[in-house]
């Protein structure tokens, strides 16, 4: 053929199934290579019409089955003399006609196979390829693998933003094609980006600094062999260089896990010792929780009276020279709030007041109660003391990601950090001091964090909040659930991008996708690993591409290669964690130290403060650090007045 | 294919006055129906040829067989179209073909053996009597003295002639066939041998039963016949004339309690000794043909598949109806645009 197309079948049009302006059909030779989701082109004199195969039907002459069956005599075996002539007829939706105007149905003419260029022209990528392409995979057309290219400004904003994948565990790929596209962004995109994954399954991210393959020579090379680690394989390697997308793992990623109740042990699985170095801890203070107070608080609790006291509190208390029961008072952590509430409440019962400032005795106990426990109930997340770590706001890095691991976090937990993390985010993007321009925040398991029922909550909302209005900010939601279904309708609605990997049939019995053919169903019910359907805006119709498998330690193998270390005794994890600053700091003293002070909440603030501080001598200065607290050194901290009596009983509960 | 209506419409504009008629509503059975034989029982007799006379014989159940090859044709009349008088001018499109079963046995047109025609049946004489000179367009003169001078009378003539037509051609093809075949495999007529094919591979299968060959007595073994019987064969004269064939009824399908005739064909093979040592075998090859079924065909009883599958390849590539009709309407519509 001239246009070196290859023809593959012609277009027919009946009374009873003609075309349209929107779709075609067209029969094709027995043996020829279309199928669901293969792009075809017809030309005409006139036009050109693109096409995706929606439907397909393969049926011969036959009135009814009975006749076969008359036919055969019922016999099943029978052989008879001539075979009926069968088709095989196609339906296409169509993606794009030229010229566009004017919008006429089909016309009749010979159908041919989508080379590369006309791939391109199909799904009007000819519009952004060289400007604002982020390759997402290969579209296969017999042996031809075509690049299929998403348009960043519809990807990562201002035009459009967001990504979506739906799809069964474990064989839709959802947290690979994120980690794959993710890679692909980094090679691609013109402008700087920083990630912000939420881990909240088990080992999922925990290794995107690994390599699915070993190179030769690795450092961990005969881990990966004994472990029988499965590698990128050849047809990957070759889907990489078609995509130009590096085949590495990621070079710069930042671990963040809260600890565990014990605030020694990380909590997370990435603590083998080789790797626990670079997780560093979340902990965060009373300032970065009097900001989200409304958060942690139960909403119910948060009446106005409850608001003005903890306004007061923030205005006027947290690190703010005060005075309470004639006691100076400088709060700048939660132990100083505790101690600062005691005196509050002693000053009204001594002078025998229902009222102090204007706030209600019943109130003052209730505030108490409900911040004060917070930093026992998230204890690993929420510091009591003056020692905070937190991801770096300002100075996020081009092409770093920031892997926060809440996998083993309890549901408020998990909301807390969310909620906080995506606040700051968008503060930061808002006045432009984050250190990127762009963020995308990778959330998996969108079903639990953003339901479509249940009650409304603050992660849903910030979820909300991102997508309607993150794309004006730079800020890009990137979220993965098993049924889309279940997901609140905006959020998913929202993401201009969405993939779908293989599909539960009765996910697509729900009506968001009646829109889709039954083999396009079926064709989604049957995906094989690394394959997607597509949507996104460009596309007129979803479109089904191959993407490789990305060069990343899958969480299963990297717990194989870097199993978890046990949870050490407090003393141990402290000589551990302060080891990090000083290779060669005695054991026996830090324990010693430890043993002596008999305080263990003392001792880890120690630890924690030390470690930020990282001073020349550590040991001195954790020695130092736990000195103040026994009064052994001058101090500026407010004297310790009382201890809580009923701590974790409030006596107001059901009131 | 030619544009016959488009010249004739061309040639109508170019007289001064017109008054065009056209007759559009034919029967949607025309492909099939202008033959006088279905409607009308002609006359005929028999030679008896096996010693059996027209008994039931039980040939043995199906057998596959040697066809290899199967012809059919087809005729499309469409009219009669009167123009400034009352002398009927028919459209008519005929056709054959020979399809050839692979050994797939998948159904393939055999090169060269698919032939049509397209012409314009009138009495050229009558019309010429009205001033009507046709040309550009192919014609088949239908004159003839005997034909009474009635538009019905003269219409049916020019039917007639189609027909005539049709199997000429399907004559043409099969002795072309006969020609260049000299293999084992055998040829599947549809309808009756026209010529002498002396010991050619040639069978024709008969769905009509309009020309009375047996006596009373032996239609009445015919028709009381089971499936898988034939009767015994006979040699069938038409206006005493011998015909070159030997020729036997065989019925295809039960038919307790249906329409006597239903499942029953009438086989015609040459008039040679081979033929007739081989009548039995013939009678069970074609019972193997009985699947798949022709349905759904309404003749699906009598029809094997292949000969339905030529059909509908003829009339895959025929001009349709709808097209056929529209052209028509055109041509009526020349008189109306004058007088506006
Ligand atoms: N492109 C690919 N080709 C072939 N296999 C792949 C590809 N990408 C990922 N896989 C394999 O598919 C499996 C599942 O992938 P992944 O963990 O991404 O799925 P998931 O949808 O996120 O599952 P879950 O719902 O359990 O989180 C993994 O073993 C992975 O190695
Ligand atoms: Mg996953």
């Amino acid at each position: 053929m001239e246009n070196g197309l290859q023809q593959i079948g012609r277009v027919v049009a009946t009374e009873a199934k003609p075309s349209t302006a929107y779709s075609f059909s067209f029969w094709t030779a027995d043996d020829s290579k279309v199928g669901i989701g293969t792009l075809v082109v017809v030309v005409t004199e006139k036009v050109e019409v693109f096409g995706v195969v929606v439907e397909g039907f393969g049926f011969t002459d036959l009135g009814s089955p009975l006749h076969d069956y008359i036919g055969a005599e019922g016999d099943p075996q029978a052989e008879p003399p001539t075979i009926r002539p069968e088709i095989k007829l196609y339906s296409a939706a169509v993606l794009r006609v030229e010229p566009e105007e004017p919008l006429q149905p089909v016309p009749i003419g010979p159908v041919f196979l989508a080379d590369d260029a006309a791939v391109a022209r199909a799904l009007r990528m000819d519009a952004y390829v060289g400007r604002s392409e982020i390759p997402v995979g290969l579209y296969q057309n017999g042996d031809l693998l075509a690049p299929v290219y998403l348009d960043s400004e519809f990807l990562l904003g201002p035009e459009a933003a967001h990504l979506n994948i739906t799809g069964v565990s474990g064989l839709a790929t959802k947290t690979s094609s994120i980690e794959f596209i993710l890679q692909s962004i980094f090679a691609s995109f013109r402008e700087d980006v920083a990630v912000v994954c939420f881990n909240v399954k088990g080992c999922d991210m925990l290794f995107l600094d690994f390599p699915a393959s070993a190179p030769e020579g690795y450092k961990y090379e005969k881990k990966y062999l004994d472990n029988n680690i499965q590698t990128i394989t050849p047809e990957d390697a070759e889907k990489y260089e078609k995509l130009q997308v590096p085949c590495e793992p990621f070079a710069n990623v930042n671990y963040y896990a809260p600890y565990k109740p014990d605030r020694v042990n990380l909590n997370t699985l990435r603590t083998h010792p080789d790797l626990i170095g670079s997780v560093k801890p979340l902990s965060w203070g009373l300032k970065d929780i009097l900001e989200y107070t409304e958060v942690v608080l139960n909403r119910d609790d948060v009446d106005a009276k409850a608001d003005a006291l903890i306004q007061f509190i923030r205005q006027r208390v947290f690190e703010q020279k005060s005075e309470a029961n004639g006691q100076p008072f400088e709060v700048k952590n939660f132990q100083h709030l505790n101690q600062w509430f005691d005196a509050v409440l002693r000053e009204m019962e001594t002078s025998n007041r229902s009222e102090w400032k204007t706030h209600h005795y019943a109130t003052i106990r209730k505030v108490y109660n409900r911040l004060t426990n917070l930093s026992g109930r998230y204890r690993g997340l929420i510091s009591p003391d003056e020692f905070t770590s937190d991801l770096p706001w300002g100075s996020f890095e081009d092409r770093g990601i920031y892997v926060v691991d809440v996998a083993k976090q309890e549901a408020q937990a998990q909301d807390l950090v969310f909620t906080r993390i995506v606040s700051k985010l968008r503060e930061h993007l808002e006045k432009g001091n984050l250190g990127v321009k762009h963020i995308i925040v990778v959330v998996d398991e969108l079903n639990k964090y953003a339901p479509s029922d249940g009650q409304e909550s603050y992660l849903r909302q910030t979820l909300l909040d991102i997508s309607e209005r993150g794309r004006y900010l730079g800020l890009v939601l990137f979220s993965a659930q098993q049924f889309r279904s279940q997901v609140h309708k905006r959020i998913v609605g929202n993401s201009a991008t969405c993939m779908y990997g293989r599909m539960d049939m009765d996910e697509l019995a729900t009506p968001g996708y009646q829109v889709l053919t039954p083999a396009t169903k079926e064709k989604l019910a049957t995906l094989s690993k690394g394959q997607l359907m597509i949507r996104h805006p460009h596309f007129n119709q979803p479109i089904f591409v191959k993407f490789p498998r990305p060069n990343v330690l899958r969480g299963p193998d990297g717990i194989k290669i870097f199993p978890p270390a046990d949870e050490l005794p407090i003393e141990e994890a402290i000589w551990q964690n302060l080891s990090r600053i000083d290779r060669n700091l005695s054991r026996s003293a830090v324990k010693d130290l430890v043993a002596e002070t008999q305080d263990d909440e003392e001792v880890v603030r120690a630890m924690n403060i030390t470690i930020q501080k990282n001073p020349d001598d550590p040991m001195a200065y954790f020695r130092r650090q736990v000195r103040k607290k026994a009064n052994l050194l001058d101090d500026d901290e407010p004297p310790v007045i009382i201890k809580d009596v009923d701590a974790g009983v409030d006596p107001f509960e059901g009131v | 294919m030619s544009d016959l209506l488009g010249n004739l419409e061309a040639y109508i504009r170019t007289l001064p006055a017109v008054d065009v008629r056209v007759t559009l509503s034919h029967s949607p059975l025309a492909d099939e129906t202008p033959m006088r034989a279905e409607s009308e029982v002609i006359p005929g007799g028999r030679e008896l040829a096996e010693e059996c006379g027209i008994m039931a014989i039980d040939v043995g159940g199906a057998c596959k067989g040697e066809f290899c090859c199967f012809m059919d044709g087809m005729q499309r009349p469409r009219g009669p179209i009167y123009v400034n008088s009352p002398v009927p001018i028919l459209y008519g499109y005929v056709a054959a073909a020979i399809r050839v079963r692979g050994s797939d046995r998948r159904m393939r047109t055999l090169p060269g053996f698919h032939k049509v025609d397209e012409s314009l049946y009138f009495s050229v004489g009558m019309a010429e009597r009205y001033g009507l000179t046709i040309s550009g367009v192919k014609i088949v003169d239908t004159s003839d003295s005997d034909t009474i001078e009635h538009p019905i009378a003269l219409a049916q003539v020019a039917y007639d002639k189609i027909s005539t037509i049709r199997g000429a051609l399907e004559s043409e093809l099969a002795a072309k066939w006969v020609d260049q075949n000299k293999g084992p495999g055998w040829l599947l007529v549809d309808g009756s041998l026209q010529s002498d094919y002396g010991e050619a591979n040639v069978v024709g299968v008969t769905k009509s039963h309009g020309t009375q060959y047996l006596t009373w007595d032996e239609q009445r073994v015919v028709l009381s016949m089971k499936v898988g019987e034939r009767s015994g064969a006979f040699i069938p004269l038409v206006h005493g004339r011998r015909r070159p064939v030997y020729s036997w009824y065989l019925r295809m399908h039960p038919s307790e309690g249906k329409d006597p005739y239903f499942g029953l064909i009438r086989v015609e093979a040459p008039r040679s000794a081979r033929a007739l040592a081989m009548i039995d075998d013939i009678s069970r090859w074609i019972l193997a043909e009985r699947a798949p079924l022709s349905l759904p065909d309404s003749r699906w009883d009598k029809m094997i598949y292949p000969i339905r599958d030529c059909e509908l390849y003829m009339k895959s590539l025929a001009p349709s109806h709808t097209s056929l009709d529209a052209r028509l309407f055109r041509l009526s519509e020349i008189s109306r645009s004058r007088e506006g």
